[in-house]
């Protein structure tokens, strides 16, 4: 220890390690903590050393500041290039966008957005979601606009709409030729159709310096979430070189306030480095950063999208008899892992629906089964339905699940009605099972699948409230102590960084979100209320933007 | 004459045989035929030949020493298909359906300026296919791939016994009426010959159920409308026949088991069938016009 020490005297401090769970005072030193506790408990250190006294918290209550263990920062970057158009609320850098539901309010939204922005340029919107925004059309669109570019970017990701401009600007027609999944009579790409129309509007996105300049707003979106660590959850959706330059260019700055961990996304990474991905990946591990770092762990896809109910369920199934999707099927997913498992690496899978998680966790039995290993920490990601069975099989197993918090709070209201019924809609992210079992649970936010605020997802968790304030299963909510653990120390457990951060004791990362109540004091319902006083990193100390 | 590429699909549930088919026809192709063939697979990476025979690996894609291909579907089938054209003139293109795919779905892919389908291959594993098709959760996807096929392969045929062979054989029949049962080999996959493609099915939309009703032309033998009932897929089918011996019995199937019972004596000789598409449908009304009356 070479520096002073700074002690920071906060209402309360709470540490989120149960040998000293409550605190009054933090010590500082090199970025890291020297001490938890209070000004008499601290004297030893301070009689012999030099420090300074920081009130500027004295009124307030420090956490170890959130992590948010999921999140694609490239992909949220280039959202950011849209205009928003979505059923729920958003607070993005530089604009607030309202929620908006009903057909009549999305098609005046958009003919204000096509009023409100520059002509010249195409208008590309993201958010449609036909559940809360109707039926949409090409011809819709060209009522709108017959000149100007109109291109909608449906919620979950899988569809483009577009007007007639829009259809030549993504060259439509020629793809319509080689994709069935390019409809020009509708204006509809979707699935692989969508990859084409990606050609002209993924540059278009990211070109011209528009990808730096919106990762750089990205920061503050964290930052006013509390969020002091991420991961980004999949490096390579898009561009693997393309993205990693961008991560490190922007990120790996001292004026970033969190830290942002890598993990690659297997698929993508295996196309890019074919035969020699183990060479190359073990090869990356020499640029991390001390803001930028990869995680020796690969992130696997097994079923398809939750918000686009592309997953794949059992029986029942869907209430409408359409099939869900597999990104990898069982087969194919088990020898994607198999070789990361044999390696070492953490396995994290992003999977959807209840049959979903049989293919991983029958995945994770064999390999445990032919290659032992302690502590491996597999993490299944998503979580949307599973079942009691699966939650014992996740205990036996030594498995971790990570929980999108925000699917039930969204989508809690709709999705029985329409998709899955009652029982298992209500049922979704069935933590508190998982909780009882002794499962580790951490909570994401997928961003841009769900908005990063902790807070929220943890009291929606702790709550079982959707949007429009209904309760579903409360046999399945997280206690007070789980559901704050869940956006803390069990999502830094997941990272394999709980010796780092996670938890405020002695020896580890000085990162606090400083919050102006204190959750373990409030209503877990009114946890989203709560505001953000500023966060700490390393020791330093960045207040809100403006 | 027709300058188009004919393009073949090449379907089958998971570990039914596929890329041991494609194996062998990268050979077959290296070796005998004089052709350029294009093979596009899931994944390179499972392929599996005679270095010898490979003039250039990047990982995506093989390059054999007589100028045929193997490269990876990627990201969009669409994509690829059309760069594939654009990079060589090639005599006949096959695609690797994944294994839980539906073979009409990806026969759609492609320019039709410049590709003239033939229609699909599906694998059928004579060890488990019957398992396969009986399966909660994957049967009706599996009935589906084997309903969609222009011709089936037999794949495994040495592992079970020749009466096996020949109940899969008949399996077959009754699953994809109109479609010849051969044993794989790289020659009954290149040698498919055009075939009209049925409708595609909208992958956006929910499978929607199609229902018709068969009225039979008189008695018919109920032993062998049970044994096409069963096989058929159909989710339901329900009515009234006479027999053989001019007795009215109500028959019901569901769950893909049949049952026939009492019927009173004036109930109307008809049967409503329902099942997934059109398609499947109509080819059970095809199977029960040839039914004998026993």
């Amino acid at each position: 220890m070479d520096g002073p020490i700074t002690v920071y005297r906060a209402r309360t401090v709470q540490t989120m390690d149960p040998s000293l769970p409550t605190a009054s005072a933090v010590a500082v030193s090199d970025g890291r903590i020297v001490e938890v506790g209070s000004l008499e408990s601290l004297r030893p250190w301070l009689d012999h050393h030099d420090h300074v006294l920081d009130d500027a918290f004295a009124d307030a209550v420090v956490m170890p500041g959130f992590i948010d263990p999921h999140v694609h920062p490239t992909m949220m970057a280039v959202l950011m290039a849209c205009q928003w158009l979505t059923p729920e609320p958003w607070q993005l850098p530089g604009r607030e966008v309202p929620a908006t539901e009903g057909d009549a309010a999305f098609f005046d939204r958009l003919c204000a957005l096509d009023a409100d922005t520059d002509s010249s340029e195409p208008l590309v919107v993201f958010g449609y979601h036909a559940q809360y925004h109707g039926p949409l059309s090409r011809a819709d669109l060209d009522e709108i606009d017959l000149r100007r570019p109109i291109v909608v970017w449906q919620r979950s990701f899988h569809e483009l709409w577009a007007n007639t401009a829009g259809l030549h600007w993504l060259e439509a027609a020629e793809g319509a030729e080689w994709d069935p999944q390019i409809d020009l009579e509708a204006g509809r790409l979707f699935e692989s159709g969508m990859i084409w129309g990606l050609r002209v509007l993924g540059p278009h996105l990211m070109g011209e310096g528009r990808l730096e300049e919106n990762l750089n707003a990205f920061r503050s979106l964290v930052h006013q979430g509390g969020v002091t660590t991420i991961a980004d959850a999949g490096v390579g959706i898009f561009d693997l070189d393309a993205e990693i330059e961008v991560l490190f260019g922007v990120l790996d700055a001292d004026d970033t306030p969190f830290r942002t961990h890598l993990m690659p996304n297997i698929p993508a990474a295996r196309g890019r480095f074919k035969d020699e991905l183990f060479e190359r990946l073990d090869e990356l591990f020499h640029f991390s950063r001390d803001r930028v770092s990869w995680l020796r762990a690969a992130k696997f896809l097994a079923d398809g999208a939750f918000i686009a109910q592309l997953m794949q369920v059992g029986f029942p199934g869907y209430i409408d008899g359409h099939q869900g999707a597999w990104l990898a099927e069982p087969q194919r997913l088990r020898k994607q892992v198999e070789p990361f498992w044999h390696q070492g690496w953490d396995i994290n899978i992003h999977v959807n629906g209840d049959a979903g998680v049989d293919a991983c966790l029958d995945t994770i039995d064999a390999l445990l089964h032919h290659r032992p290993r302690f502590d491996h920490r597999t993490v299944l990601h998503h979580f949307g339905v599973s079942t009691q069975a699966q939650s014992r099989r996740l205990a036996a197993l030594g498995c971790a699940v990570q929980a999108n918090g925000y699917y039930l709070h969204q989508f809690g209201d709709r999705f029985g009605d329409e998709w899955l019924g009652h029982e298992r809609a209500s049922q979704m992210t069935r933590l508190g099972s998982a909780r009882r079992h002794g499962v580790s649970v951490a909570l994401h936010s997928d961003v841009p699948m769900g908005p990063v605020q902790p807070l929220l997802a943890a009291s929606s968790m702790a709550t079982r409230t959707t949007r429009d304030g209904a309760v579903l299963a409360p046999a399945e909510a997280l206690s007070v102590p789980d559901a704050l653990a869940a956006i803390t120390i069990e999502a830094a457990y997941q990272l394999r960084l709980d010796h780092e951060v996670g938890s405020l004791a002695s020896g580890k990362r000085a990162d606090f979100v400083v919050l102006d109540a204190d959750p373990f004091d409030t209503d877990p319902a009114s946890w989203p209320d709560i505001g953000v006083v500023a966060t700490v990193v390393g020791g330093e100390v960045f207040w809100p933007d403006g | 004459m027709d300058e188009r590429v004919p393009i073949v699909v090449l379907g089958g549930w998971l570990g039914s045989g596929k890329t041991t088919l494609v194996n062998r026809t990268l050979e077959h192709c290296a070796r005998t035929r004089p052709e350029r063939i294009a093979l596009v697979v899931n994944d390179v990476g499972d392929v599996n030949i005679d270095a010898s025979l490979i003039a250039d690996h990047d990982g995506d894609t093989i390059e054999l020493t007589d100028g045929c291909i193997c490269c990876s579907i990627g990201e969009s089938l669409a994509i690829t298909l059309r760069d594939l054209l654009g990079r060589s003139r090639w005599d006949r293109i096959v695609v690797e359906a994944s294994g839980v795919a539906e073979p009409a779905r990806v026969a759609a892919y492609g320019s039709r300026r410049v590709l003239a389908p033939q229609g699909a291959a599906v694998c059928v594993d004579a060890t488990d296919v019957a398992e396969r098709i009986a399966d909660v959760r994957y049967g009706p996807l599996a009935r589906r791939q084997l309903r969609q096929a222009d011709v089936l392969l037999l794949t495994k045929t040495d592992l079970v016994d020749p009466a096996r062979v020949e109940a899969v054989e008949d399996l077959c029949k009754e699953l994809a009426p109109g479609a010849p049962t051969v044993t794989a080999s790289p020659e009954a996959l290149l040698e498919l010959e055009a075939h009209e493609l049925g409708p595609v099915p909208d992958a956006a939309q929910p499978l929607g159920l199609a229902t018709r009703t068969w009225v039979p032309r008189g008695p018919v033998d109920i032993d062998q409308l049970v044994r096409v009932l069963e096989g058929s897929g159909l989710l339901r089918a329900k009515g009234f026949v006479v027999s053989a011996v001019g007795v009215v019995s109500g028959v019901q199937l569901a769950a893909g088991r049949a049952a026939v019972t009492a019927a009173p004596a004036d109930a109307h000789p008809s049967l409503v069938l329902i099942g997934e598409s059109e398609r499947a449908v109509s080819d059970v009304v095809v199977a029960l016009q040839e039914l004998g009356s026993g």
